[in-house]
């Protein structure tokens, strides 16, 4: 009977973050066992019960969250794509755009990576642009808000990273293996706590959206509701990059730029290509 | 016409005859056009008879109404003479002259007529005739003319008799026979004359004629002075009535002489004339008869011979043009049909059949050709459904090459391998997908293990760092402890010695507590004898104050309150001998241990100095330990780093391996929906 009840439980908590974050089931279910940790079932069932009467605001609940989320991010990740929106997409969009700097949205920005990664590139390119990056976790933002990472042995955060691209960093002093971005590029990059069950603020229209290995966290009903809150932060002409197994499911606003790589989408123009 | 009618059942080259080349190469149009000439001719001829007939007709008819109009005028006549006649003898009877006024009216209408109708009359014979009559009537005229004249002096004379004195004829008393005679005689002159002025007649001039003379003679028989008046006015009165008498006698003189004389002769010659009148209009009718049976005789002839004629005709076209069109039309069915068996008849005729037979025949010279295209179209058709259920997802129909030829084999066959190549690479690429399928889901459940062994690594290494933690403390504790238990053992030593000492002194004071006690013995039984007698004082107390009463009340309670002390002073000597004799006990055990514990801390002593060289080599043990442990630590943390990356990307390779389970069904649905082999 606990165990019944317990499984209970955890439906109902993973069908409410569902509702909640978008993410879905599946995904949870492993963290979700991980943060209840060894505990006795009923005081796992209980624990659950409790978080699902919680406030979203409760700290409860936010340590939850902040468990259930996976921060997987690292400076230039899936490089063939970004290659390809560096040499073929922002050139066009730099040209047809005017003087006005580029809006860009980093949805699900993590700990700050992915963010600066498009800063970089825009800075590159020459390209003036104001990116902003919002993510569901406040202790992700805080963390990309200081821009310090540390070179670390392993999955770190510049795995990846081309020598180049060292230019954009600092060392912070008096630590060996930390490193902070260039104050130049941070001034261009704000971060923000957003949830993409939530509508962005009404006026925002990005020329670029970055969406990247975000969508593949969520469910069913948490794709449709952040693919609209994509859609209404777009308007036609604006770029939507996607992770690698990512496929937009709700809506057929966006399509793909080239054969070559179908996950750097776009919405057509009226009458234009 | 039996050869046109045969023209297409007869093989070419059979008909010879100059008919039969002249039916076969005259137009349908102009025969058609032929037919309907002939046809309006025959009406042509029927109408021109039947108008010949009705203008002979309507001669007759016109000559007909004139003798109407002619004979009506003479019997208007007739009937204006015979009123004449009548007003006549009306008025000749009574000399009315209102009769008199008809008289002239009548005869000029009746004159009016008569040359009414002798204007109207052609034939020469009856004119005469009418003229006569006219002339007669003219005659006639003047004639009624003078009896009217006649009637107006009979009138006249009718009137002066009246005038005359006819008293004379009424006998009178006092006559004498003569004047009586006289009387009677004139009386009946009288009545004669009032006779005449009515009544035309010989009869009545007769009776005239035989009374005058009588009145005559009695009025000469009259003695003169008889009755002189009479006398007088006799002589007048017999003038007036003979005069009466002539004019009566002229008048039927005048009647009966001439006016009816005449108006006989008039009877006659109209009748006459009436008489021809109507033997006229019988010939006239007779002549009506006579031409209106002529022409619906011909008329009936002429419609017999020309339905005839029309009927031959019709048969000669319609048998010329339908059986070669029939023979064609079931030609052109079978042709449609796709029968290019047939044969085509009458391709040398001059006409539209022929160029109809002709073009027919280049149809069924085609006709291979349409058959091989319509089976072409068949064809295509099948291919067609083949591709339609290709199009449907079904790859596995085959267009069937066993009826097929040519191109569209060819196109067969293309199809066939265009639909067996897709089904075979739909077949691999479903059976592809499926291993796909299979293996993100095992990739899935590996990369599930993974991703809960990295997540048990992390958790395991987490636990390896506290419990390091928890080790280099536990360490620098020992280490610490160490030297001080080290410190602690030198102590000990010197403690040792100085137990001993100890020792032996409080053995020493044990005996001393024990001698002790025994006194303390000694002194608690004297305190319980005080106790006990103070208890029996109290209670005499008691009784006392009791015996006492009301001014004993408060003492009462005192000795109660003494006897309590002395009770509990015995209770406490009582503990403090049980104590004391405790105690006792206690210190000859006590002497007994301290004994013990001297002999034991001489043995302690030789012990300590060895475990405190030990601790203290522990303590050097202890320190490099916590150096290598600070060393193993600092490693952990960065194994830590290692794991934690680990697992984050181990539950995005999850989160990854999931979508593309996710897209892999989605493909393997979409490439369920097509059929193959």
């Amino acid at each position: 009977m606990p165990a019944d009840h317990l499984s209970e439980a955890l439906a109902r908590l993973t069908a409410l973050v569902e509702q909640r974050c978008g993410l879905g089931r599946e995904i949870q279910r492993a963290r979700l066992l991980a943060f209840l940790g060894t505990a006795p079932a009923i005081e796992q069932a209980m624990l659950a019960d409790r978080l699902t009467h919680a406030d979203a605001e409760t700290p409860g609940w936010t340590s939850l969250v902040e468990s259930l989320l996976v921060h997987e991010t690292y400076f230039y990740r899936h490089p063939d794509q970004l290659a390809v929106f560096a040499r073929e997409i922002l050139p066009e969009i730099t040209r047809t755009h005017g003087a006005a700097p580029l809006q860009i949205w980093c949805a699900g920005c993590a700990t700050g990576e992915e963010a600066y990664t498009l800063a970089f590139l825009l800075r590159d390119a020459g390209c003036a642009a104001r990116v902003l990056a919002t993510d569901l976790s406040p202790e992700s933002i805080a963390v990309a808000r200081a821009a310090r990472y540390r070179r670390s042995l392993g999955l770190g955060s510049f795995r990846e990273m081309p020598p180049a691209a060292w230019r954009h960093f600092e060392p912070v002093a008096g630590e060996g293996d930390a490193f902070s971005v260039a104050p130049g590029i941070r001034g261009t990059v704000e971060f923000a706590v957003h949830n993409l069950m939530r509508p962005h603020p009404p006026g925002f229209a990005a020329d670029v959206i970055s969406c990247r290995n975000t969508l593949l966290y969520f469910g069913e009903s948490g794709c449709r509701q952040a693919e609209a809150t994509l859609v209404a932060a777009a308007r036609p002409g604006t770029i939507l990059l996607l992770g690698p197994a990512e496929r937009l499911r709700h809506t057929d606003v966006f399509v793909p730029m080239t054969r070559s790589n179908p996950q750097i989408l776009h919405w057509p123009r009226a009458g234009g290509g | 016409m039996s050869t046109a009618a045969s023209v297409s059942s007869l093989p070419p080259g059979t008909t010879d005859l100059a008919p039969a080349r002249l039916s076969r190469s005259l137009k349908l149009g102009t025969r058609i056009y032929g037919l309907s000439a002939g046809l309006i001719l025959i009406v042509a001829v029927i109408a021109a008879i039947g108008y010949v007939g009705l203008e002979r007709q309507g001669n007759a008819l016109l000559d007909y109404i004139r003798v109407s109009q002619a004979t009506e005028g003479t019997l208007r006549f007739g009937w204006e003479f015979t009123r004449v006649r009548r007003h006549m003898a009306n008025f000749v009877s009574d000399g009315s002259p209102v009769e008199a006024r008809f008289i002239p009216e009548h005869n000029q209408i009746a004159g009016e007529q008569i040359a009414q109708v002798a204007s109207r009359i052609g034939n020469q014979e009856r004119k005469v005739l009418v003229d006569e009559i006219g002339a007669e009537f003219r005659k006639f005229v003047r004639a009624s003319d003078e009896v009217i004249a006649l009637r107006n002096g009979l009138t006249q004379a009718q009137a002066a008799f009246s005038e005359a004195d006819t008293d004379i004829a009424t006998p009178q008393p006092g006559d004498s026979d003569a004047a009586a005679r006289l009387r009677a005689a004139l009386a009946i002159v009288q009545s004669q004359a009032s006779l005449m002025g009515s009544t035309i007649s010989v009869a009545v001039h007769q009776g005239y004629m035989r009374a005058a003379p009588a009145a005559t003679a009695a009025l000469a028989a009259l003695p003169p002075g008889d009755a002189p008046r009479l006398q007088a006015t006799a002589p007048a009165f017999l003038e007036r009535a003979a005069r009466l008498a002539t004019a009566h006698e002229r008048l039927r003189q005048g009647v009966e002489t001439g006016f009816n004389e005449m108006a006989n002769r008039l009877d006659a010659l109209l009748l006459t004339l009436i008489e021809r009148q109507q033997a006229f209009a019988d010939q006239v009718a007779a002549q009506a008869a006579d031409a209106s049976d002529a022409i619906q005789r011909w008329m009936l002839i002429v419609a017999a011979a020309s339905s005839l004629l029309g009927i031959l005709l019709c048969i000669f076209v319609v048998r010329g043009i339908i059986p070669p069109l029939r023979a064609m039309t079931r030609a052109m069915v079978r042709l449609s049909a796709g029968d290019a068996s047939i044969t085509v008849n009458g391709s040398d005729r001059g006409d539209e059949i022929g160029d109809m037979a002709r073009a027919l025949d280049v149809f069924r010279r085609n006709a291979d050709k349409i058959v091989a295209m319509m089976s072409a179209e068949a064809v295509t058709l099948e291919i067609g459904e083949t591709i339609t259920a290709a199009a449907r997802h079904d790859l596995t129909v085959r267009v069937d090459l066993a009826n097929k030829s040519g191109f569209l084999r060819d196109i067969g066959v293309a199809i066939n391998a265009l639909l067996q190549g897709s089904s075979d690479t739909l077949r691999d690429i479903g059976q592809s997908t499926r291993q796909v399928a299979s293996a993100v889901a095992e990739a899935n459940v590996a990369i599930g293990q993974v991703s809960g062994g990295a997540r048990s690594q992390n958790t395991a290494i987490g636990q390896v760092t506290q419990a390091l933690a928890e080790s280099a403390k536990a360490i620098r504790m020992v280490s610490t402890s160490a030297n001080a238990a080290s410190e602690k053992g030198v102590m000990a030593a010197h403690m040792v010695e100085r137990g001993q000492v100890s020792a032996e002194q409080l053995a020493r004071t044990v005996e001393t507590i024990a001698q002790n006690s025994r006194k303390i013995s000694q002194i608690t039984q004297v305190i319980a004898g005080i106790a006990n007698r103070t208890h029996i004082l109290s209670l005499n107390a008691a009784i006392e104050a009791a015996r006492a009463g009301e001014h004993g009340k408060g003492f009462v309670v005192v000795a109660q309150e003494v006897g309590k002390l002395a009770e509990s002073a015995a209770q406490n000597a009582q503990q403090i001998t049980d104590i004391v004799e405790q105690a006792t006990a206690d210190a000859a055990l006590g002497r007994t241990a301290s004994l013990a514990v001297k002999e034991t801390m001489d043995s302690i002593a030789g012990d300590v100095s060895q475990t405190s060289q030990m601790i203290r080599s522990i303590a050097v043990a202890m320190e490099e330990q916590q150096a290598t442990v600070t060393q193993i630590e600092a490693n952990v943390v960065d194994l830590r780093g290692i794991a934690s990356g680990n697992a984050v990307a181990a539950e995005e390779i999850t989160a990854t391996m999931i979508q593309l389970s996710l897209l892999a069904d989605e493909q393997r649905q979409r490439l369920e929906t097509f059929k193959t082999s």
